[in-house]
């Protein structure tokens, strides 16, 4: 029994001796691999005590347990001090700064603001908790619409009159209202955006969306074909095919889906891309803009899957994984 | 939602276009559709009868069913629980190919089965595969010859599979809505269904009555009497289209309100007078506490959110969902009191949701059908039932007999043009909105188009326009430039915020995205002074309740996930991750009321370098304006390290981005053309899969004559490492006093895709590596 105490401090002599002698970041490593580490001296003795009756097991462990604690805070401190130089005579390691990288979100949305910011769209931001009369009534989806149910939008607590916004499409009505746009213009907008909804491979909580609206006394679905072109062209640096097919969404009228002709997974067919169509007349009303007078286009699609498509990779979790393994390809 | 290709058939008998055909103008004129499956009836299965049933002498659980193709007989082990002499039922002889629980198939064998022979097998539902219904043998109707082959009375058929969107729920759930549509796609005959009208519906009839509390709730209600309705099956063509639709058959009465449902739309059902406690039908909202058994024996308890159907104000089903036990159809029911209504959709979707049920029915109401077909509905369904069951009407009330009023939208055919940029000569319009059913009354440039009652999406001229656009062909519409894309520059926040992304990447960081949701464990660690925080009403999971208040601990959280990354002892190794994004607190004065949305930055560096405060002062010294107050720069205090189990240091930033931006010294964003972008030529790496397991470091260090190169030596020992090897550094190089002879030492990384490896697979290939080592460069390993 007392042999152990003589040990943990024996132990105790041994590990501040060489704690000392370690002057060098590998040194330091090392020290503590022996010292702290799974197999290290100090972790051994605690496990030597399992067999020990209660009464010694609960002192020594503690002498023991604060021996760690000791050696671990003096490892921290000298650890701030060391540096990653290697101090050994002649050494030619030169600690350098491995450059960084950017998100492929982050260089998706880059381009896509430069091509837009090119073709004359005003670029605008909106908050991602939002009012649910933008998200919404003002987009043509009345109280009794089911996506409103708390099965699909995220609400907050104590706070009726918002969500986290399900789409970036309120900004067609608060980025009108809050710039006083008149008609003729050109918007471009995007951001996160929230759905509660199962997780899988292609769907996420959060994920980041891209949308555009043109409001003036013309534009039709022709232009419409030529901007979206236009835009995933430049995107993806080749020329491109798109084809409409109709759908519904209750913001426009006709409603439309995009999609691009698949030179990609080479699985032939059709990738849907965008929902888009016509500026319902009732959207154009909420946004001050006469419906006699003006028409509108819009369309929305996910930068998720932009750069999912652009960069192959095979499932959306990994965008928000925080894995350096992930982030650090792409740039 | 299924539809049968042969069902189709029946209305339209000049379709030539193949399922694959029809699928495909399908999505892309109307609704997306796919090609499900084919239903196929091995051609070796008989129609036999049950003649005798014995047990079997080694299983309690097992029969011996003789049965009779009408001239032979033979005897098959049999479980089934259902099975009586006298009924016609299926049977596979050996060699017939049966389906199994998980959709696949295989040949069966004449087998021995508790020591009795089997010469095949009396088949399910599942095994024919028609239904996933397996508890027991398919009954067939006792009027299907015997010693046939059931694949003579079951034709092959194709399923489609219809994604139908909201504004077609309407029209297109049901196969003559679908085949209305195809018909005027493909432009061929639509062979409606011939039903004999009603009589005239009474307020009363054999002493029954119907009260609607609400008409809103309830725009109609019809109830039709009829007795004498035999007890028998559904003849094999209506139990095929129901199985063909995804239902399996039940009896007579119950299969033809679900045949009518899917056949033109109006989900029905029918009570048994008989289990009627009283003959005062109602519909009214349920009371408090009020409590009822579904037919699925779930007990429901109602509330004034809730539409009931009463007998005698007793509530018996829930309305437009699901029926009540007590008041169903059995096999002894002769007369019937059968409901054919509709409600209010939204009605419909909140109860639908509240009891968390989704039947056939409540899909179609809760989409919203026109009251209309009620009528039609109810006709067909007395028409069958009379047909199939011998019964009689003896009378309909009905709460809304008059017509209800048709829309006529004012249209204009220049809107068309207009909206799609495509042109369609007028003609070409007015016969399409003919062929969708839509009565055209041209007026100049206004024309008067009068809507079929069941498009209930069509409201507004724009709807019209939209019919004639995705019927013509959205595939018509050419690409046309807009006039004017005069190029304009990146708004300020957009300049300044790539900017400082571009300049913390030059100094080593990587960035991250994280969830706007703040992890409870790693926000814990830090222990911020309390924000007013965010919470969400319904959170993905429960630690995942409040809105970020701050990023750091989604940084935290990526400092866990990266530990064995950051702490590597190679040089080059990213060692700083930021992030920019927006954080959220209760307050005024935001964008939106009681919440305020910020956007900040943070960043995380582990080891030292680089600097943090140089970090945050080449940010303030690009922008030419201070830090916001508030900012955090500094390490990250030693308890937080622990709480990570890190082993080196990490110092952190995170401060307001957008308040800092917003005080940024002027600058002149540069505008650039369209024709600038082209050709940009930015290389695009592809993803690449990586390990999900742990990699494994060991150093080695050797000693080598002076003249052999680092780098050779490096390259011996990558190639010596194979596959495993994941990376090497050489960390030191010096000359030793002995002469002619030089350290040198590596890190070595090992890593496997597909698991975490073990100190002996190591340990070989370590040996390998030194084996080539002391082979080339007689190399003394230290």
């Amino acid at each position: 029994m007392t042999s152990l105490l003589v040990d943990i401090n024996a132990l105790r002599q041994k590990a501040l001796h060489e704690l000392e002698g370690a002057s060098s970041a590998s040194g330091l490593e090392a020290w503590r691999v022996q010292y702290l580490g799974r197999k290290g001296e100090v972790p051994q003795l605690l496990r030597t005590m399992k067999d020990l009756p209660v009464e010694e097991r609960k002192k020594l462990g503690q002498e023991a347990n604060t021996l760690r604690n000791e050696l671990e805070n003096l490892y921290l401190a000298k650890s701030n001090s060391v540096t990653e130089d290697s101090t050994s005579a002649s050494s030619q390691v030169v600690s350098s700064v491995e450059g960084g990288h950017l998100h492929p979100l982050t260089l998706a949305l880059r381009r896509a603001q430069q091509i837009f910011a090119a073709m004359g769209f005003t670029i605008v931001e909106g908050p991602t908790i939002e009012l649910a009369k933008y998200n919404f009534d003002g987009l043509n989806i009345d109280a009794e619409h089911p996506a409103r149910a708390e099965t699909d939008t995220f609400y907050l607590k104590d706070l009726p009159e918002l969500v986290l916004r399900t789409h970036v499409s309120p900004l067609q009505i608060r980025g009108v209202l809050e710039n006083k746009l008149k008609p003729p213009f050109k918007m471009f907008y995007y951001g996160p955006s929230f759905r509660s909804e199962k997780e899988d491979a292609t769907h996420t909580s959060l994920f980041q969306q891209y949308e555009f609206m043109v409001v003036d006394e013309t534009v039709n679905l022709a232009n419409l074909k030529h901007i979206i072109t236009t835009f995933y062209s430049l995107f993806f640096e080749r020329a491109v095919e798109v084809r409409f097919r109709p759908s519904f969404f209750p913001f426009v009228k006709p409603g439309l889906e995009v999609h691009m002709r698949d030179q990609i997974t080479h699985k032939g067919g059709w990738l849907e891309m965008a929902g888009a169509g016509n500026v319902h007349p009732n959207v154009l009303k909420n946004i001050n803009v006469d419906p006699d007078k003006y028409q509108g286009i819009a369309l929305g699609g996910g930068l998720d899957r932009l750069v999912m498509l652009k960069y192959g990779i095979p499932d959306i979790r990994l965008l928000y994984s925080g894995d350096l393994k992930f982030l650090k390809q792409f740039s | 939602m299924q539809i049968s290709y042969n069902w189709l058939k029946e209305f339209l008998p000049t379709l030539t276009a193949s399922p694959e055909e029809v699928a495909e103008q399908l999505t892309l004129h109307s609704v997306e559709a796919t090609v499900a499956n084919r239903i196929e009836v091995d051609p070796t299965i008989t129609v036999v009868k049950i003649v005798k049933l014995d047990v079997h002498p080694n299983a309690d659980r097992l029969r011996l069913a003789t049965v009779t193709d009408g001239e032979k007989e033979i005897t098959v082990v049999c479980g089934a629980p259902n099975i009586e002499v006298g009924q016609v039922v299926p049977y596979s002889p050996p060699g017939t190919t049966v389906h199994d629980e998980e959709g696949g198939s295989f040949k069966i064998k004449e087998a021995k089965i508790r020591g009795v022979k089997s010469p095949g097998m009396l088949n399910s539902l599942r095994e024919l595969g028609l239904h996933r219904e397996h508890a027991g043998i398919w009954v067939l109707p006792p009027d299907v010859p015997l010693g046939s082959k059931l694949a003579d009375h079951i034709p092959p058929d194709t399923i489609l599979n219809l994604d139908v969107t909201p504004n077609r729920a309407h029209d297109l759930l049901s196969h003559r809505g679908v085949a209305r549509e195809v018909a005027a796609l493909l432009q061929i005959e639509m062979k409606e269904i011939a039903v004999p009208p009603l009589p005239m519906a009474t307020s009363e009839v054999e002493g029954y009555t119907v009260a609607v509390a609400d008409a809103e709730d309830t725009p109609r209600y019809i109830g039709a009497l009829l007795q004498g309705v035999g007890g028998r099956p559904a003849p094999l063509w209506m139990q095929m289209r129901l199985l063909a639709s995804g239902t399996r058959p039940i009896n007579l009465i119950v299969d033809v309100t679900n045949y009518v449902m899917y056949e033109v739309g109006n989900p029905s059902h029918a009570f048994d007078r008989a289990k009627l406690a009283s003959s005062a039908i109602g519909v009214r909202r349920g009371k408090e506490n009020e409590k009822i058994t579904l037919l699925d024996e779930t007990v429901v308890e109602v509330s004034p959110e809730i539409s009931v159907i009463t007998v005698g104000d007793k509530a018996v089903a829930v309305a437009g969902v699901m029926g009540g036990m007590g008041t169903e159809i059995g096999d002894t029911t002769t007369d019937i009191f059968l409901e054919v209504a509709n409600f209010r959709p939204y009605l419909i979707q909140e109860t639908s949701r509240r009891l968390n049920t989704r039947t056939e029915a409540s899909t179609r109401f809760s989409k919203g059908i026109t009251p209309t077909l009620a009528s039609e509905a109810a006709a067909r369904l007395v028409q069958l039932l009379i047909e199939l069951g011998g019964a009689t009407l003896q009378g309909v009330i009905d709460t809304h007999p008059e017509a209800f009023a048709s829309k006529v939208i004012e249209f204009r055919p220049r809107r068309v043009v207009s909206l799609a940029g495509t042109s369609i000569g007028d003609a070409d319009m007015r016969k399409v909105l003919e062929r969708l059913r839509f009565a055209v009354a041209v007026q100049g440039d206004v024309w008067q188009v009068n809507v079929p009652s069941d498009r209930l999406d069509v409201v507004i001229e724009p709807d019209v326009v939209e019919e004639v656009i995705r019927i013509t062909g959205l595939g018509a519409i050419e690409s046309k430039p807009l006039e004017s894309l005069t190029p304009v520059a990146l708004p300020k926040l957009v300049y300044w915020r790539e900017a400082i992304r571009d300049l913390l990447v030059e100094q080593g960081f990587t960035e991250t995205y994280n969830y706007s949701f703040e992890p409870e464990v790693e926000a814990a660690l830090l222990d911020h002074d309390q924000e007013e925080k965010v919470e969400v009403l319904n959170p993905v999971s429960p630690d995942q309740k409040y809105m970020r208040a701050r990023l750091l601990p989604g940084l935290l959280k990526n400092l866990l996930t990266n530990k064995d990354d950051f702490h590597r002892k190679f040089s080059k190794q990213e060692r700083a991750l930021f992030e920019i994004g927006s954080v959220f607190r209760k307050g005024k004065n935001g964008r939106v009321p009681e919440v305020v949305e910020r956007e900040h930055i943070a960043g995380c560096i582990v080891g030292g370098t680089p600097d943090v405060q140089q970090v945050v002062a080449a940010i303030a010294n690009a922008l030419g304006t201070e830090l916001p107050t508030n900012s955090f720069v500094g390490p990250l205090p030693a308890a937080v390290l622990k709480g990570l189990k890190y082993r080196l240091p990490v110092t952190a930033f995170e401060f307001d981005i957008a308040d800092m931006i917003s005080r940024a010294q002027d600058v002149s964003v540069p505008i650039q053309k369209l024709s600038e972008l082209e050709n940009a030529n930015i290389p695009v790496v592809q993803f690449t899969q990586y390990s999900q397991h742990p990699s494994m470091y060991r150093d080695i260090s050797l000693v080598v004559h002076t003249k052999a190169s680092a780098q050779e030596v490096e390259g011996t020992l990558k190639e010596a490492g194979g596959e495993l090897l994941k990376d090497v550094e050489l960390f030191d190089e010096f000359e030793l006093s002995k002469k002619d002879q030089k350290s040198l030492a590596f890190h070595i990384e090992f890593q496997a895709l597909d698991r975490t490896l073990t100190d002996d697979e190591i340990d070989k290939v370590q040996g390998k590596i030194t084996t080539a080592l002391k082979k080339k460069y007689q190399a003394e390993i230290r």
